[in-house]
């Protein structure tokens, strides 16, 4: 028998018996309805007798949690504001949730696929006199690590080389890994299909071979088998596939660019890249530029190789400065010194989402209390027809969770959307992220919701067991003068809404106040108008020699369609700068680590309007043939020779060679990082472009219109000149400038919907809190009417009331606030230190907005005509 | 009305479900009649609550004690949902029953000694 038959069947039998009693009672001479009372009261509490019974069919527990569901559905569809207001908010703040965990966990905790990441570790180069860590190991040291027999099960070397592949058709830019043999024991993995490479592949001889990344399998090959020993063009070179990677596995790490679709033996890079078949990379130490990996044997712990790596470091000849540092796996999915930032950048997301949460939370437990006090009679009267207080309560647990639920369905494509617009910003976090939906992530959230439904729930639930029964039934309540005086829960909800509200609503003034500031700060050159690409000759099979000869090519046919042209290794502002160690004369043969250089063409400082403070521009005439010159900027200047006139000067830099320059000029120092503090700008050397032609170029050109109108002429004009040369990141530079305000646009966006969120539930919260309170008094107003108060004075008692919630919120958001911007400034580049005013205005803005809500809502005042109201009471 | 509900006592935990099956072993009975038949066969004495009545008969029905059957009463020519005892329920009534007499027994033994260990 199903329920609903079995609830019917006890109704019927229990209607039998009245009818029969009454019948009997009717014998006994009562009238009809006589009868039926006198039924009804010899029969007792009806409702309490089925509750009995069905306790006796035993499952009562599960199907109250039913009905209880049921009810509660139905309660809810029914006041569809109460329930909208409620489910709305959480639903955000779940979607936020599950958005900044989706981040969270692909940055940090997500598996990338290596078996037993417990036992892989990664060893860096550090630099004591920088005190941070250098990007890349020489071969030797992998060689040395690798000799660690004791500790090490297997090491590996490897780079992320940018490649030009030719699968059927068309040349494309793809990323590939090139690693030595012992990667695959190292990291763990195994190809699904064919071989993992070997020791024989590494041979000088040995015919090129490579493994495919899964998806590169799928996408290309269909999945098919018959992908193994197909050849593939890379750089050149053709390579026969003999292995696919296993599905998802994207290599070792986050965030050196996009993620390898080749994996090929390491020593084939000298076929692609022939100055690496001069360099000799295999025996010279100072030849920095590949990743070292290692697996330890089991039971071997981090600080062992730590303390081997130590030896190492102190028996390198020469080089004093640099030591080993051992990362683990989780350590190592960043380069070692990016892994800060980035982690701050996901907590503080992860802060702002949880700061979302508690404001739903506190918007959930007002809009509960103000319900459970409207609702105050109808519980009595359900007390006093024989509902036990744990069953209301429990009725009431299941109305929170149908809430949560619900906010938790339609919190989920909140989720996804948001999840998916954080992709777009994709660079905030320079990595390259796998965002697919996340059902840890999910699941978390979820829980996170109904927790905190829970939490909110807890406050009102209590006030069941004060109802009392005889005062609430006569509705005494809402018109006890005396009671409404004292501060209630409500108050201080509205309170911590507003304080909560303070908090983001400052935390957004102040970026908002930032992203200003670096629209106004001088960039030191002039975007507008230029359009930037980069393009790569090495794809283009142009052979080292031919290129300076097609760069004067092209810079001549794109200044014929424009107002300028010029040619740079890299185009400007960008976080990966080329570096290299270099001694002025003024320093007596002791090398300055790491100063970022640049090699440009003639036209490059007029075309970006960058002023030559002194000395020369580069001229077209610097080539391979005259004498080797330098450009420095005023921070190079000023770090080399102080208070000295650089030109003239010289300059050692020691790139694959050593070169000895002379300075012929000084331009203006310029923010070359995205968002490099002007103030202080990187030293930065300028060499001339044809004594130091590099492979890949960033093309400039100062168009004559819009820039992007420009684009289409832009590829036609570089195609007819030189063939084949694929362009890649074709942008305006003032995108690119753009680009670099990424992380700190996607913080104060997520804050700023957070903070309206905010701002317009504390004024909801303000607004419900005050209308319920007249509504409430309403006896007391009518009465004060009644005897003449004037309508306007009694309003303003009110409204004094809600500006005065809003004036303690703020000031007890103060504190917070404070902290919150502290974390802000901490956590993200380019964030101002905020001034006493913004926090002031801040508190103003918000009492003002608060008053006015309270304002607004006490007006109804005027509307209590108080004959009606002391008449029906 | 007054006068007789101080005659009245209340019944004993778990009484009520051995009167219920005692009733109902001559035959099966609805709800009212078995209220009814307690009521009169006692003279009144024990007056069963009705709210406590139904719960009983569902519970002693989950136990298997008793099961129902919607009937026709051929006097009123109307449906009432009929109680009978199982053969469990019958075993049951046994059991209480000679646990009743033993009860009754050891509390009369007390309350009204013997003559021969009066004197």
């Amino acid at each position: 028998m199903s329920g609903r038959e079995r609830e019917d069947d006890l109704d019927r039998e229990l209607r039998d018996h009245l009818d029969l009693e009454a019948e009997e009672q009717r014998e006994a001479g009562l009238s009809p309805a006589e009868a039926q009372s006198a039924a009804r009261r010899a029969f007792g509490n009806l409702a309490l007798t089925k509750e009995d019974v069905r306790r006796a069919w035993g499952w009562s527990w599960i199907d109250d949690s039913f009905q209880d569901l049921r009810f509660a559905m139905r309660l809810l569809l029914r006041n569809r504001g109460f329930t909208a207001a409620a489910v709305i908010p959480l639903a955000f703040a779940i979607g936020c949730l599950a958005c900044t965990a989706t981040i969270a966990d692909a940055i940090l905790f997500r598996s990338l696929g290596m078996k037993q990441p417990d036992r892989l570790a990664a060893i860096y180069r550090f630099s004591r006199e920088k005190n941070a860590f250098l990007p890349s190991t020489a071969y030797l040291d992998f060689r040395d690590v690798q000799s660690l027999g004791s500790l090490v099960e297997a090491a590996a070397a490897f780079a992320r080389v940018s490649v030009d592949v030719r699968l059927s058709e068309g040349a494309e830019r793809m990323n590939s890994e090139a690693v030595t043999a012992g990667y695959f024991r190292t990291t763990g993995v195994s190809p699904v299909i064919g071989r993992p490479l070997s020791a024989e592949d590494e041979r000088p001889a040995a015919p090129p071979v490579a493994l495919i990344s899964y998806s590169l399998w799928q996408s290309r090959f269909g999945g098919r088998a018959s992908a193994l020993g197909s050849v593939a063009w890379i750089d050149g070179v053709a390579f026969t596939l003999v292995g696919v990677m296993p599905r998802g596995y994207e290599g070792t790490l986050l965030d050196w660019a996009a993620n390898p679709a080749f994996w090929i033996p390491l020593p084939q890079i000298k076929r692609m890249l022939p100055v690496f078949a001069r360099l000799n990379y295999e025996d010279r130490r100072e030849i920095a530029w590949l990743t070292t990996i290692v697996r330890l044997r089991p039971g071997v712990a981090l600080g062992q190789l730590q303390a081997a790596a130590n030896t190492l470091a102190a028996n390198l000849p020469g080089r004093r400065d640099v030591t080993f540092k051992a990362l683990s796996a989780d350590q190592s999915r960043f380069f070692p010194g990016r892994r800060a930032p980035t982690v701050r950048i996901v907590w503080l997301l992860v802060a702002v989402s949880a700061g979302a949460l508690a404001i739903a939370c506190f918007n959930l437990a007002n809009l509960l209390l103000a319900r459970s006090a409207a609702r105050e009679r109808e519980t009595a009267a359900r007390l006093a027809l024989g509902a036990g207080r744990l069953r209301l309560l429990r009725q009431y647990i299941a109305e929170n969770a149908v809430l949560a639920g619900c906010a938790c369905v339609f919190g989920l494509p909140v989720a996804l959307g948001m999840t998916g617009a954080a992709q777009a910003f994709e660079t905030a976090f320079g990595l390259s992220l796998n965002l697919n939906p996340d059902p840890r992530a999910l699941a978390l959230s979820a829980l996170a919701g109904l927790a905190t439904a829970v939490l909110a729930a807890s406050a009102p639930a209590w006030t069941f067991s004060r109802v009392q029964l005889a005062g609430a039934m006569k509705g005494a309540a809402p018109g006890a003068v005396g009671r409404a005086a004292k501060l209630d829960l409500r108050d201080v909800f509205v309170a911590v809404q507003v304080a909560c509200a303070m908090v983001a609503f400052t935390a957004a003034a102040l970026l908002g106040q930032s992203m200003r500031k670096w629209d106004t700060i001088p960039l030191g050159y002039d975007p507008k108008g230029v359009l930037v690409a980069s393009g790569d000759t090495l794809s283009a099979r142009i052979p080292e020699a031919d290129r300076e000869g097609i760069y004067r090519k092209l810079l001549a046919e794109l200044r014929t369609e424009t107002r300028g042209a010029a040619l740079a290794g890299q185009a400007m502002p960008t976080a990966n700068h080329f570096a290299a160690d270099m001694m002025p004369d003024s320093a007596a043969g002791r090398w300055t680590r790491l100063i970022d250089y640049d090699e440009v063409s003639d036209g490059y400082f007029k075309l970006l309007r960058i002023p030559v403070v002194a000395g020369r521009d580069v001229l077209p005439e610097d080539d391979s043939r005259s004498r080797p010159v330098a450009v420095v900027n005023q921070a190079a200047a000023r770090l080399f020779w102080p208070g000295q006139n650089p030109v003239g000067r010289r300059l050692k830099i020691r790139l694959l060679e050593t070169t000895d320059r002379e300075v012929v000029g000084v331009v203006a120092d310029a923010r070359y990082l995205p968002l490099g503090d002007p103030q202080a700008a990187l030293p930065v050397v300028f060499l001339p472009l044809f004594q130091n032609a590099p492979q890949v170029v960033a093309i400039h050109a100062l168009t004559r219109g819009d820039p992007k109108s420009f684009i289409p002429e832009f590829g036609r004009i570089v195609g007819r000149t030189v063939k084949d040369m694929p362009l890649s990141d074709v942008q305006t530079l003032e995108e690119r400038v753009d680009a670099g305000m990424s992380q700190v646009r996607l913080v104060s966006q997520a804050i700023a919907a957070v903070g309206a969120l905010g701002v317009l539930l504390a004024l909801a919260g303000i607004l419900a809190s005050c209308a319920y309170r007249v509504a409430q008094r309403k006896r007391e107003i009518a009465v004060r009417i009644a005897i003449g108060a004037a309508p306007e004075r009694v309003i303003r008692a009110f409204a004094a009331r809600g500006i005065a919630l809003g004036l303690a919120g703020s000031l007890v958001g103060l504190l917070p606030a404070a902290w919150a911007s502290a974390l802000l400034r901490s956590s993200l580049r380019g964030v101002d230190a905020p001034g006493a005013i913004l926090f002031g205005l801040s508190g103003v803005v918000l009492a003002l907005a608060a008053g006015a809500t309270a304002w607004a809502a006490a007006r109804r005042i005027a509307r209590i005509q108080p004959a009606a109201v002391l008449r029906v009471q | 009305m007054s006068a007789r509900s101080e005659d009245r006592i209340g019944l004993l935990q778990g009484t009520l479900d051995m009167l219920i099956l005692r009733t109902l072993r001559p035959g099966p009975a609805h709800g009212h009649q078995i209220g009814k038949h307690i009521r009169q066969t006692t003279q009144e004495v024990l007056r069963v609550e009705h709210g406590s009545l139904y719960p009983a008969l569902h519970r002693l029905q989950e136990q298997g004690l008793i099961t129902s059957r919607w009937e026709t009463d051929k006097a009123r020519n109307r449906e009432f949902k009929f109680y009978r005892l199982t053969p469990a329920g019958r075993k049951r009534l046994l059991a209480e029953e000679s646990d009743w007499k033993r009860l009754v027994q050891a509390i009369a033994s007390v309350m009204w000694p013997a003559p021969e260990e009066q004197s």
